[in-house]
This record gives structure tokens, sequence and C-alpha cells, in this order.
């Protein structure tokens, strides 16, 4: 006899069993289902912050929100990992997210290598705050693959970027009024 | 010596005719990685870059004696890509491909082991440097210089981010390894601490890794405590922003 059972799918092993559907949308908020929808971003809300974030890899993005919360006391509005990217509409469609959860100012933190190029993530950022209109402050960090052109791209189009994470970081919670 | 690649490492790169797999191939020989051929069933016979002879199947690439593969197909063909490999008996088999059903990776690091114990690593893995020597992967060839640090990491990006940090800080790296972000991947912390403790290249080791990684990081840290006497500087993404309370974690061998 058995008490009880439980299954878990791999998401991954979805394609071989397409009766099986993973995401359940009455416990999935809003965003995050949009979210998965338009591409499969992994994003996730945070409770009480003021800085949007988009950043590529999940590691990366995670090492961003920590480096945003211990030491710079950042309040961190989302989890957004854009991915691998070689798209522009990818990084427009990520600020659409981002925008839709309000925060004080964003921080892209990008580091170009894969199939993601500096310049290309750039080209979307610009297309982003013309196609929104975007008030908030954006404070972009580009390094690796294709940088120089990258920052040449943003600096035209008068946003701020920086080499380094750290430095993005200290610049975006100022923007933010935070410490 | 360096740690499971090095100047004598013969690569093929199974999907070399895909978007990855072409970019990267052309990063991987300006590297100066030794890349021998590239499989793309139904393509035998053509050429890369007019210099990387293209065959239709693993065992048609032995003619070129390579000992190592970068597989770089789509995720449902990942399987068959590695049994192909494991057949043909190379040694390394580096997994870059992300979305590999777990279910397959536990069968091919199974039968890896059984038929001939060839190393599996990732998949969902940025690659392995061994820096001055060979590079299979997707990693960024700028970010590396020749040092004593080696690296092992669960994340791709974020490892970029960290030998970027080592060689700006003005030190450089032995071996680089992206151990890959999934469930199921081919080597533990363990199993890498091991090959930097014995190898005379490295003097420092970096260790990072994500939430969600279980009990594997716990018990690298006992193992680093017990056997390792180089110094070891480990992080683990994630804590900072409570992502786990989110019920949000990278999933992570148990």
């Amino acid at each position: 006899m058995a008490a009880d059972s439980k299954v878990v799918v791999d998401s991954d092993a979805v394609y071989r069993h397409k009766e099986l559907s993973v995401t359940d949308p009455e416990k999935t908020p809003p965003l995050e289902l949009e979210a998965q929808s338009k591409g499969g971003y992994a994003f996730v809300e945070l409770d009480g912050g003021d800085i949007g974030v988009i950043a590529n890899g999940a590691g990366l993005t995670m090492a961003t929100l920590d480096a945003l919360t211990l030491h710079k006391g950042g309040k961190p509005r989302n989890f957004l990992d854009l991915g691998g990217t070689d798209n522009v509409d990818i990084v427009v469609n990520a600020f659409d997210l981002v925008l839709k959860a309000k925060p004080k100012a964003i921080l892209v933190n990008i580091f170009g290598g894969g199939v993601t190029k500096c310049d290309t993530v750039a080209n979307g950022i610009v297309a982003a705050k013309q196609k929104y209109g975007i008030k908030q402050p954006i404070v972009v960090r580009l390094s690796g693959v294709h940088e120089d052109e990258g920052r040449e791209i943003l600096r035209k189009n008068g946003i701020d970027s920086y080499p380094t994470m750290m430095e993005a970081i200290e610049r975006v919670v100022k923007l933010a009024g935070g410490a | 010596m360096s740690v499971i690649v090095d100047e004598n490492t013969r690569v093929i790169v199974q999907g070399i005719t895909g978007h990855q797999g072409s970019f990267h191939t052309g990063e991987m020989l300006k590297f100066g990685t030794k890349v021998v051929a590239g499989v793309a069933p139904g393509k035998g016979g053509q050429k890369f870059m007019d210099r990387v002879p293209i065959v239709n199947s693993v065992q048609d690439s032995l003619q070129y004696e390579p000992n190592a593969t970068m597989i770089a197909v789509p995720a449902p063909y990942v399987r068959d890509a590695a049994m192909e490999a494991i057949d043909a008996g190379l040694r390394v088999i580096y997994i870059l491909t992300e979305h590999v059903p777990f279910h397959d990776t536990m069968e091919i690091v199974h039968q890896a082991k059984l038929r001939g114990g060839a190393t599996v690593l990732g998949p969902n893995g940025p690659g392995i440097t061994a820096v001055g020597k060979c590079k299979i992967g997707i990693m960024p060839n700028q970010i590396f210089r020749k040092g004593n640090v080696a690296v092992a990491s669960r994340s791709g990006t974020l490892t970029y981010e960290i030998v970027d940090a080592i060689t700006r800080s003005g030190m450089g790296e032995s071996t680089v390894i992206g151990l890959g972000g999934d469930p199921v991947v081919g080597l533990t912390f363990i199993d890498v601490l091991e090959m930097f403790n014995r190898d005379p290249e490295t003097e420092k080791i970096v260790l990072v890794g994500e939430i969600g990684g279980g009990s594997n990081e716990e018990r690298a840290a006992e193992y680093i405590k017990k056997n390792v006497k180089k110094q070891v500087v480990a992080y683990i993404a994630g804590g900072g922003a409570h992502l786990r309370e989110r019920g949000w974690a990278t999933p992570g061998p148990s």
C-alpha cells in the first residue's frame, strides 16, 4: 500500500512529456509569469527594494545583489538574469519588466562573453531608454567582449558606464538615495 | 603539468557549425588550443575557417588523434553526442550545453565511469582553461594571465568576473574550471581540490559556489580543513538578498 507519493518534474525534460506543465499560474507572481512568457528570463521580485537590477548569468546576478546588499547598503528591487544575449530585443524586454516593478534607479551589470557582446547590450539600453522614456537614472557596468564599443555607444547617449562592478554599485546606491 | 587539460590536449568540437560552436572554436584557435577536428553529421569533408577538418562522427575524427571533446549541440542531442565520445575513448568530455535533462547527465556520468573513466565536465558550464596551454569553452580570452591561482566555479559569467579581478589585481591563473551549474555535473569541488592540491603550478585556490549547492560545498569545506595546505578562498553567491527565502535558488547537487 502506498501512503503518499510525490513527483518532481525536470523542466528541462518537459519536451519529452508535453502533457506535464511545470508552472503553476496561481502560485507564481504576475511579473514572474510575464518574464517566463517573454522568453524565459529568470526574474524574481524582492520586497522593499528600490534598485532595479539587470545582469547576465545567474551567478553574476546573485553576486550583484550580494554586493549591493552586503557592501553598499543598497536595496535591490528584483533579480533579473538576461542569460546569453546577442539580441537587442532581449535587453529592451528586460527593461520593460524591471520598469513595471517601479525602481528608483536601474543597475545593469554585464560581463561580455559566451554569446553576450557589450555593444549589443549598450544598443539595447539606448533603445529601451527611448522606447519607454525612462526617467530613472540608469547606471551600467560593462566588461569583456566589445566593452570599449559598448561604453562609447552609452557615452554618446548620455548614460553613465563603469568598467568595474563596485564603481557602478557605489554610483547607483547614491542615485537611489541610499548610503 | 596542469589540471585535466594541457599543451598535449587535442580537442574536437561536436557541433562545430552551430552558432555557439563556430564562434567559440575561432576564439579557442586564437587562444592556441589544438582544435584538431569538428563533428557535424552530414557536413563531413568541409573545413572550418579553412583549417579545421569537419567529419560526420566522432569515430571519423579519430584519424586526427583527439583526446578531448567540447560538446556544443542542442540539449536533446547531448546524450548521444557524449555516448559517441565515450565509445571513441576520448579522455575529457566538456559539455557546454544548458538545459540537459538531468537523467541524461546521470547516464553520461555513469557510462563514462563504467567504460574507461573519461573525465566529464558540465553540463551548463563555461569551459576549462589551462592558461597559456589550452582553452576549451566560451570564457573570454582576454581575462587570463599566467599565474598560480586555480579557480573552480559553478557559475559562468561570475567566473569571468572573478578571473578578471584576479588578473587586474596583478596575480594570474594556473587552471580555471567551470564545473557547470546543473543539479548533476561530472566533477565536484572535492574532485578538483584533490587535483589542485597535487598541481605544482597551483599555490592558491578560489572556489565559487551558488546558493542551492546542497551539501557539496559543506563537504568541500571539511575536505579543505583536513587535506589542503594551500590557501583557499571561497565565495557562495546569493546569500545577500534573501533569494532563498523567496524560494529561488539554483538547483545543486545534494
